[in-house]
């Protein structure tokens, strides 16, 4: 049985890693309520946005524009959404796992893949497994993202898709269902997805006010950002409420540790007084 | 029974209207366009500008809109915004303040401003006078 000191010094030990569990459980909380509010404002906007571009790419205008044409799938380019720092459990390796899933499918159909990667942790997990498909590398947003700063690296890739080097792109994020349940998802975001739950018989179109070409350009572009934003503060929101729930079981195993050892210790202290009355007995005894 | 119409009305940041609808007035790219139940489709931008809307009931709905999308579909008129304000939100008192220290910005030459910012921003404040100017204007 380890001595008494050693224990004592354990205890304390672990206390302070509970101390710092406990706290950073509580600015994930208050993080977390933040995020959430951020991704629940957007998701009506951008599920509008995801419902009329189902519409439009039914028209007969837009089925000649290059972001609705469904091209035979020669490349195919990912976006993958993943959190700046870690202690949040398995959120980013199960993201990383559906992605990894989805590639192979696409190499298995001899179709080449390209990454935009978002965050630390995926930057850092591509490279370590030795992918050569990096097409760019965003990791320095914080925690309320600008639009702007997203769009930079994106526009390689939506760059590409418009020079027909990538014909299809997907869009890898953590769904926020609720604060236990974070979903990885994967989700096609360009060329436009026809929404398949109306039958349109005949062809048809809108009437345009302006340009059909220019307007549909503009607002397939404030489809983009909606819809990689959106990803980005649901995934952010799953960041945090992960972190929270991590941190909290840690804290929770923390206190059974402390818990185990503060019996351990009490033995051993009772063993050592109990040795000691003995021997004073027994000294006392013998005079 | 008139016939009624299903509009909804998002803006980036919160979801504001959604409902029956006998009638919607809103700024659209080349003017003003008035949308009855039974509209062939539609798609355009909007000008920053109001929106008034007629509900079943024969109340009205009126925002400013910073600008934004609508798409009219036969059994639905969907708008984006990417800002909405009611008009309940607004007050004119304030609005007119704004735009008249505007104008006096505009006027005054020694001032280092801007222009095309005032100029928008003037812009602006007179169409959500405009939005104010409108309550009650469509009502039976």
């Amino acid at each position: 049985m380890a001595g008494e000191k050693e224990i004592r010094v354990k205890i304390s030990s672990i206390k302070s890693t509970q101390k710092i569990t406990s706290a950073m459980e509580l600015v994930a909380a208050s993080k977390m309520k933040k995020a959430q509010q951020l991704m629940y404002s957007g998701r009506d906007y951008s599920s509008k946005i995801l419902q009329i571009s189902g519409h439009i790419a039914h028209s007969t205008e837009a089925k000649s524009h290059p972001f609705v044409v469904q091209r035979p799938t020669k490349k195919v380019g990912y976006i993958v959404i993943s959190s700046n720092r870690g202690l949040c459990a398995g959120l980013n390796t199960n993201l990383f796992k559906k992605t990894l899933e989805n590639n192979i499918y696409w190499k298995n159909k001899n179709v080449e893949t390209k990454l935009c990667l978002i965050g630390k942790k995926a930057a850092s997990f591509f490279k370590s497994i030795g992918s050569d498909n990096i097409l760019a590398v965003i990791t320095n947003l914080g925690e309320t993202p600008q639009v702007a700063e997203l769009i930079g690296g994106i526009r390689i890739m939506i760059d590409e898709y418009k020079k027909n080097n990538i014909d299809r792109i997907f869009i890898a994020y953590n769904h926020f269902v609720n604060s236990i349940i974070q979903k990885p998802t994967v989700k096609q975001i360009l060329p436009l997805l026809p929404d398949e739950t109306k039958a349109y018989k005949y062809s048809w179109d809108y009437i345009y006010e302006e340009d059909p070409q220019k307007l549909l350009g503009s607002l397939i572009e404030r489809y983009l950002e909606s819809q990689i934003y959106q990803a980005l503060t649901e995934n952010n929101a799953c960041e945090q409420a992960a972190r929270m729930l991590a941190m909290k079981n840690a804290t929770d195993n923390a206190k059974n540790i402390i818990d185990e050892l503060q019996l351990v210790y009490n033995k051993a202290r009772q063993a050592t007084i109990t040795q000691e009355i003995s021997e004073i007995i027994g000294g006392a005894s013998a005079v | 029974m008139e016939k009624t119409i299903f509009c909804d009305v998002t803006s980036a940041e919160e979801h504001k209207f959604s409902g029956d609808i006998r009638m919607v007035i809103a700024s659209a790219a080349k003017g003003e366009i008035g949308i009855y139940p039974g509209h062939t489709p539609l798609l355009s931008t909007l000008k920053p500008g109001p929106i008034y809307i007629i509900c079943s009931d024969n109340t009205e709905q009126i925002y400013y809109l910073s600008g934004g999308f609508i798409e009219v579909q036969p059994n639905s008129i969907y708008v984006l915004a990417d800002s909405a304000i009611s008009s309940t939100e607004l007050n004119e008192s304030e609005v007119l303040k704004a735009k008249k220290a505007a104008e006096k910005l505009l006027q005054n030459k020694e001032a280092k401003v801007e222009y095309s910012k005032v100029i928008a921003e003037l812009s602006e404040l007179s169409s959500k006078l405009k939005t104010l100017r409108s309550v009650g204007k469509y009502l039976k």
